[in-house]
């Protein structure tokens, strides 16, 4: 049943932002390397290019790739693992030879949110992230990064056909325009279904990407935002790489604030 | 900003076994704090319409993957094409969202759990009127045995009062119904006495979804819905399609 209840009594808003904030931020760090599958946090970051998803397709999982939304009108539309350029991640370990990550307390910062000061971790190992107690607490999720350091996006056969398509002069948008945050590496799962045309042969007029729960649940989005260059009031801006289809990409930092409050 | 939080924050925030939570040792109490409704012990309380608490049953809750079924969220527009033919109202030639279990929002379930289904604690004679859901936040309380809640919902004399209770504990007033109604608290006799041995809770669990959690998304399916109604190959039947498609791509 849905809805037929007020939902403030056992979810306040405070209770929600303390949920969102805990997936967000990181409670434990180590300063050296420690693998440890539990105690590890990760958050990775995929690009995408192409028309940005709208609220409802984020909210009921299916997402629409007509013709004109990333690749000029005469091609097909793609799915979304075709749109997405690659990933960078987010680590809470201090494994720092990796090109592809940010590592807290290593070459980037996490600030602001509820850090359980007093909790323990899985693993002795791991330190408890101190808050900076001038930060606002109303940020889930907000890290700066290194200003020296620019990741190499961990890339698959899509960016190559991406940045064909840019050479080409196809590509409606040639740059990242936007982002999504998951738990995986792997892009979001999803059974993709193809629209034809009614009376042409083989013409491909929509592409539909279906996720849902029921599998894979860690490569479903659960953050999403636009990107661009500094100063253009994206939810993630890039110091390089926000102008062109490109897995060299300098992040400001990310902030994501919790909307619940 | 444009950013979204999609409801399944709440799910991978505080479940066991995804990377939040696998980040904490979940055995010391300290750590109670980091989930809030996860594994939390709590009470189903159904009392009459002015208060008298009638059944009290211990439990435990637990967020749920289970996805939504409800005609008020699922989406109307689901039939689509999926390949070229030369009879385009024939039923081969499209395929139903439905069968992918597609048309409902991903909202993850909040799951009660009783310890047993059977409402063994009849505390009065009356007729239920009101279901209320307590949650033990701090998990100081038992979810096998109700005199752990005593100081939560005072003697049975007293009546319920929700506005009243340890700070630890939070509720949810649900809807109550018999068997047949599409209440999330169903039970399969209204009438209780205390003579009855036996109430019976219509489900093995009660499942809870909040439709609007981390932010307002009462308009998404008519937002959705919209967004496919542009799609000429996408309708409500089949023969919406048809018409639809005669006019978007004439012969």
């Amino acid at each position: 049943m849905a809805d037929t209840y007020d939902m403030n009594t056992l979810l306040p808003p405070e209770e929600l932002q303390n949920m969102a904030q805990l997936w967000g931020s990181p409670a434990f760090y180590t300063p050296d390397y420690i693998s440890n599958g539990t105690a590890d946090r990760a958050w990775y970051i995929h690009l995408f290019t192409g028309r940005v998803p709208s609220p409802e397709e984020f909210y009921y999982g299916l997402y629409i790739d007509s013709r004109g939304d990333t690749l000029a009108p005469e091609l097909a539309p793609l799915y979304l693992s075709e749109k997405r350029i690659g990933y960078f991640s987010l680590k809470t370990n201090g494994y720092t030879a990796s090109s592809y990550q940010y590592s807290v307390g290593i070459d980037a910062l996490a600030n602001g949110a509820q850090l359980f000061n007093d909790a323990t971790s899985a693993d002795a190992r791991f330190l408890n992230v101190a808050r900076n107690e001038n930060s606002s607490l109303s940020w889930m999720l907000d890290w700066s990064f290194s200003a020296s350091k620019a990741v190499t996006l961990v890339t698959d056969a899509s960016y190559a056909a991406l940045r064909d398509h840019a050479a080409s002069g196809v590509l409606v948008n040639d740059r990242p325009t936007w982002f999504m945050i998951s738990e995986s590496s792997n892009v979001v799962d999803a059974v993709g279904k193809t629209i034809m045309h009614p009376s042409i042969n083989n013409r491909a007029e929509q592409r539909v990407s279906i996720a849902r729960q029921g599998s894979w649940i860690d490569r479903l989005p659960i953050v999403m935002g636009t990107v661009g260059s500094i100063g253009s009031g994206s939810d993630l801006e890039f110091a390089t790489g926000a102008d062109s289809i490109t897995n060299v990409v300098s992040p400001v930092s990310l902030r994501i604030k919790c909307n619940a409050v | 900003m444009s950013v979204h939080i999609h409801p399944l924050i709440a799910y991978v925030a505080e479940k066991g076994d995804r990377d939040t939570q696998g980040a904490f040792s979940t055995s010391n109490p300290v750590n109670e704090a980091s989930r809030y409704l996860e594994g939390k012990p709590a009470m189903l309380v159904v009392t009459d319409a002015t208060d008298t608490k009638l059944l009290k049953l211990v439990g435990v809750t637990s967020w749920s993957l289970e996805e939504l079924e409800s005609s008020a969220y699922a989406l109307e527009h689901h039939f689509y094409r999926v390949d070229v033919g030369t009879d385009i109202t024939s039923a081969s030639q499209h395929e139903d969202l439905l069968s992918t279990r597609s048309t409902c929002p991903m909202v993850p379930a909040l799951r009660f759990t009783p310890h047993e289904q059977f409402m063994s604690s009849i505390l009065a004679t009356g007729t239920a009127a009101k279901a209320f859901l307590l949650v033990d936040t701090m998990n100081t309380r038992s979810a096998t045995d109700t005199a752990s809640w005593d100081d939560v919902i005072g003697d049975n004399a007293t009546a319920f009062d929700p506005t009243n209770l340890p700070a630890d504990v939070r509720y949810i007033r649900l809807g109550l119904g018999e068997a047949s109604s599409d209440q999330p608290v169903r039970l399969t006799n209204l009438e209780i006495t205390l003579d009855q041995s036996i109430v019976q809770l219509a489900d093995g669990y009660i499942q809870l979804y909040f439709m609007n959690l981390f932010n307002d998304w009462s308009n998404m399916r008519a937002a959705m819905d919209a967004r496919l109604a542009a799609i000429p190959s996408f309708g409500k039947t089949l023969q919406e399609i048809v018409d639809k498609e005669a006019l978007a791509f004439p012969a």
